[in-house]
């Protein structure tokens, strides 16, 4: 079937089209390249006055893995009680919507929605790919697993290294670097995922030795190298095996005042190698002021626009309760005291890393928050190239992806951002320079912010753009003066060239779950040591780990999108 | 053949299988679960092939279709090890309108309340392996998992992961009696009714609190542990004495480090369940949405999953029970309908969640036997729901 999208206002910086009006065509899930005849056509959407561009892309969203049932098993009540505010009243249920060999229904909703609740909110948004960015070896069956029954999207994951005990072990050992590359590849292989994540680099490690702070040039306690050691040597693996990804940064320190010098450590300890820093926003911290917690994102600011290596993405605080998850168990216990409500879980995974899940409730007229949410769009503001900073609420971490139209609005509304200011905490607003900061995004910054930037930064070469050839994943906007309402319901929703949104509601399904991963090589010859040391370390057979194509589409019930390596 | 154990909330996936015709023997391992749970696969195999020809999914799902539409309240439960049936169920579930339900042991069913109250520092068993220096143990979980000691326990954790200076593991155990296979040396047991742990564990916690000594000198043995690790059996915890571990476990850890290991059966189901509905524990789809069930209570009609025959069989229950998996005699005798199917990682692939939960598993397919398997059976169940509707 060939479809036609005409007259919209396209927005593709992949082909420095800003709002130009063009006609598009899809035939089999792709864009076609030439004009057809129009007798070719098969369906007509005319979207003059609309905007038009590539489906949305998250880079750094927590939907799957093990840390995100376990936030479900600690929190019934909060769960319960959101679904029961936010169900329509009088709307009619129902025993779901059958999609693709699974099911939708309605269901928790909130900061954490279940996976197909969270696949049709992202879908309903205009994004297409979301990309879960810690996946513990050891239970990257299950994390895949539900990124399959998260309908609608496309899904990835990174795999994360920095804190198991094979890579420590082989760091201590100052073993060469092409035995870390080959580990690095097998890990990312065998485990299907598309990238590696460090998570406080030897820190969670530490936390097990009952250390509770480990800073980027603290030697570790036992294994002594420190985590400057980890990033640098991962992050050179990472681009000697040819990801597209640079290795992904969480970086020491999250959430302590003071540690913007960490974050400029762990740039100056990446050494020119490319590091993307995630939810930089947590660790944009400075010390001074009369609270000892004022704003470093000045010089984050600074620091990305003279080391091109680095990419960021905010983590974006949003105000209202939520469930922070995170590998970073050292500074997730650290919080266990801040909890809303006082309940925590901490948890030690398999001599390879960890899981911290606190919920907490960011309010806008408590200072360190207020000051949090103004250094996020600080960050926004100041990191000039929109290509270089990506639009994350580290979702659940500084609130849900279902933010992301408001948040879209304060930065795209100068007027909206600064009645916002205005309702923070008056010291906080101070504090900050946000009331100075009058730039506003563009629909070009948001296509190149939310589109065409994080496709090219994982590699994926056929999504994020409208190019002859691409995938035909198309979100289509009424503008409307309410950026807000503009985002949160787009008109329509192409996925692989279906129209499965209409009017911000969801009236089609997809097929098959999509998996995107790469295929780093790996040397053979150096299989035999890695595994000794696998055996040596404790934690999961090789042999287990490895999760081939055909256990992803027979078990996992998830095709793999395989892309070039560099 | 390597194989991954699907008989207790270990999961093994260093088990070598022989096969000897159509049935599988484990080789060189000693284990009481692993064997007689290949022997009671073997037996029911022998039993169901002399009764009958096996049927396809689409049969035995035509079988009770009409049962399960007319049922007004329906309750999938049993033990479900593999995500494949999992899913299936949690997707049946939502189509009747039923309830889903993991068959939690009592200990299960205590943590979870006390970890949704409170919850909890824990750990996987690698890490009890690798690093603890300290290990107690609340009845005998090594009973229903009889390999723990010799995988995860006996070993001494060795530099660089061990935490702390003791070269040799030592052990505690709090129960009715002694654990078989940990050295006499280093282990300390002491008598303890189940009714009463968690005075003893109360005692304990306040005694660390306050840096004192309690009766037990449960609370001097904790102080003088690194990181230590705790284990129960599936009938250790009660409510109470669930709750004081958790409270023990985070008064542990403002010093030093200590970990809870979860052992449970159900951790499978619970994932699936958890993801795809958003709750954890029972969860009810009788309004159309899922909504967490408080207490599950007896349904019209269950559908009972019973992956293998060793399994634990569903309660005494006034309710039409359907069993769904591999039986053996006695239950296949007590249920209204029992349906044959296969045994996840012995007739078809799969993934499992190993017992402490975050670890996932593969299940390999060991045999062709032909049989269809419960999550083929639930998924024409779930067609010829939505056909009817």
């Amino acid at each position: 079937m060939l479809i036609e999208l005409a007259g919209g206002a396209v927005y593709d910086p992949r082909q420095n089209w800003a709002g130009d009006i063009r006609n598009l065509y899809i035939e089999d899930g792709r864009l076609r390249g030439d004009v057809p005849q129009p007798s070719e056509v098969d369906v007509r959407y005319d979207l003059s006055g609309h905007v038009v561009m590539a489906g949305a892309i998250d880079l750094h969203t927590h939907i799957g893995g093990g840390k995100t049932t376990i936030a479900r098993m600690l929190l019934p009540e909060l769960l319960a009680a959101g679904y029961r505010a936010e169900r329509p009243r009088g709307e009619a249920v129902g025993h779901g919507v059958q999609q693709g060999g699974g099911l939708l229904w309605n269901g928790p909703d909130g900061f954490l929605p279940s996976a197909p609740v969270a696949g049709r909110r992202y879908i309903e948004m205009g994004y297409t790919a979301c990309f879960e960015p810690a996946v513990l070896p050891s239970n990257a069956r299950g994390a895949h697993a539900e990124l399959a029954d998260t309908p609608l999207i496309d899904t990835g994951g990174y795999v994360i290294l920095g804190n198991d005990d094979v890579l420590l072990g082989m760091l201590r050992d100052g073993v060469e670097q092409s035995l870390i590359n080959a580990y690095v590849a097998f890990m990312v292989t065998a485990t299907q995922c598309i990238g590696v994540k460090v998570v406080n680099a030897g820190g969670i490690n530490a936390f097990k030795y009952n250390q509770r702070m480990l800073d980027v040039d603290d030697p570790h306690p036992t294994y002594g190298v420190t985590p400057g050691e980890v990033i640098r040597r991962l992050a050179r693996a990472v681009e000697e095996i040819g990801l597209p990804h640079p290795l992904h940064v969480h970086g020491s320190n999250l959430g302590v005042a003071g540690n913007i010098e960490s974050t400029l450590k762990t740039i100056r300890a990446a050494d020119g190698h490319r590091i993307h820093l995630t939810h930089v926003q947590f660790h944009s911290y400075g010390k001074e002021g009369p609270l000892g917690f004022s704003s470093g994102a000045e010089q984050v600011a600074k620091a990305v626009a003279e080391n091109p290596n680095v990419t960021i993405d905010v983590g974006q605080v949003m105000f209202g309760q939520t469930v922070t998850i995170s590998a970073d168990t050292m500074h997730q216990f650290q919080g266990t005291g801040r909890a809303t409500p006082r309940k925590s879980v901490i948890l030690d995974i398999e001599c390879e890393a960890g899981c911290g899940v606190v919920p907490f409730r960011y309010r806008h007229r408590r200072y360190v928050n207020a000051l949090q949410w103004a250094i996020g769009l600080e960050l926004f503001l100041m990191v000039d190239d929109p290509s270089r900073v990506f639009l994350t609420t580290d979702h659940p971490n500084g609130g849900p992806f279902t933010t992301y139209p408001h948040l879209i609005r304060l930065l795209m509304d100068r007027s909206f951002r600064a009645t916002a200011l205005a309702e923070i905490h008056s010291d906080a607003a101070a504090a900050s320079q946000l009331s100075g900061l009058d730039r506003q995004y563009t629909l070009r910054d948001i296509a190149t912010m939310t589109r065409a930037a994080p496709a090219d930064l994982l590699g994926l070469g056929d999504l994020g753009h409208l190019s002859a050839g691409a995938v035909a994943d198309v979100t289509v906007y009424r503008p409307d003066d309410d950026i807000e309402a503009m985002f949160a319901r787009p008109t329509h929703v192409f996925r692989r060239g279906k129209l499965v949104v209409r009017d911000g509601r969801l009236v089609d399904s997809v097929d098959a779950a999509i998996t995107h991963t790469v295929r780093p090589a790996i040397d053979p010859g150096l299989q035999s040591r890695l595994a000794e040391r696998f055996a040596a370390a404790g934690g999961m057979s090789m042999r287990s780990l490895r999760i081939s194509d055909d256990e992803l589409a027979s078990s996992i019930l998830s095709r793999p999108e395989i892309h070039p390596c560099r | 053949m390597l194989a991954t154990c699907p008989f207790c909330p270990l999961r093994c996936d260093d088990l070598v299988v022989r096969a000897e015709g159509t049935h599988l023997v484990p080789h060189e391992v000693d284990c009481p679960r692993a064997h007689a749970g290949f022997a009671g696969v073997a037996a029911e195999s022998a039993r169901l092939s002399s009764l009958a020809a096996w049927r396809t999914a689409s049969v035995l799902a035509e079988s009770i279709a009409d049962r399960v539409a007319g049922a007004a309240s329906l309750r999938i439960s049993g033990t479900i090890i593999d995500i494949t049936t999992a899913r299936a169920a949690v997707r049946l579930a939502a189509a009747c309108g039923g309830v889903v339900d993991a068959a939690e042991s009592v200990s299960s069913a205590a943590m979870r309340r006390a970890i949704e109250r409170e919850g909890v520092v824990a750990a996987t068993l690698a890490e009890l392996s690798q690093r603890a220096d300290s290990v107690v143990l609340l009845g005998d979980p090594s009973d229903e998992c009889p390999r723990l000691v010799e995988r995860f326990l006996a070993p001494s954790p060795a530099p660089p992961a061990r935490v702390g200076e003791r070269a040799r593991r030592r052990f505690l155990s709090l129960g009715e009696s002694r654990i078989a296979g940990l050295p006499g040396e280093r282990y300390t047991h002491i008598e303890v009714a189940r009714g009463d742990l968690h005075r003893l564990l109360a005692e304990a916690r306040g005694a660390l609190r306050v840096g004192k000594t309690d009766s037990s000198g449960i609370a001097t043995w904790l102080a003088d542990a690194t990181y230590s690790g705790w284990l129960w059996s599936s009938e250790a915890l009660d409510p109470l004495a669930a709750g004081t571990l958790v409270g023990l476990s985070t008064e542990l850890n403002r010093e030093r480090r200590a970990v809870l290991v979860s052992l449970a059966s159900d951790t499978t189901l619970r994932s699936v369940s958890t993801w795809l509905s958003g709750f954890s524990g029972p969860v009810d789809f009788g309004s159309g949405a899922p909504q967490l069930l408080e207490n599950s209570t007896p349904a019209e009609l269950t559908l009972w999953l019973q992956p293998y025959p060793t399994a634990p069989p569903p309660p005494l229950e006034d309710t039409f029970l359907i069993v769904l998996g591999m039986a053996d005699a006695e239950l296949a005798e007590r249920a209204d309908v029992y349906l044959p199917a296969g045994v996840p990682g012995v007739d078809f692939a799969s993934s499992t969640y190993r017992g402490d939960a975050a670890v996932c598993l593969p299940l390999h397919a060991l045999l062709d036997r032909g049989l269809p398997s419960a999550a083929e059976v639930l998924g024409e169940l779930q067609l010829r729901r939505t056909d009817r509707c």
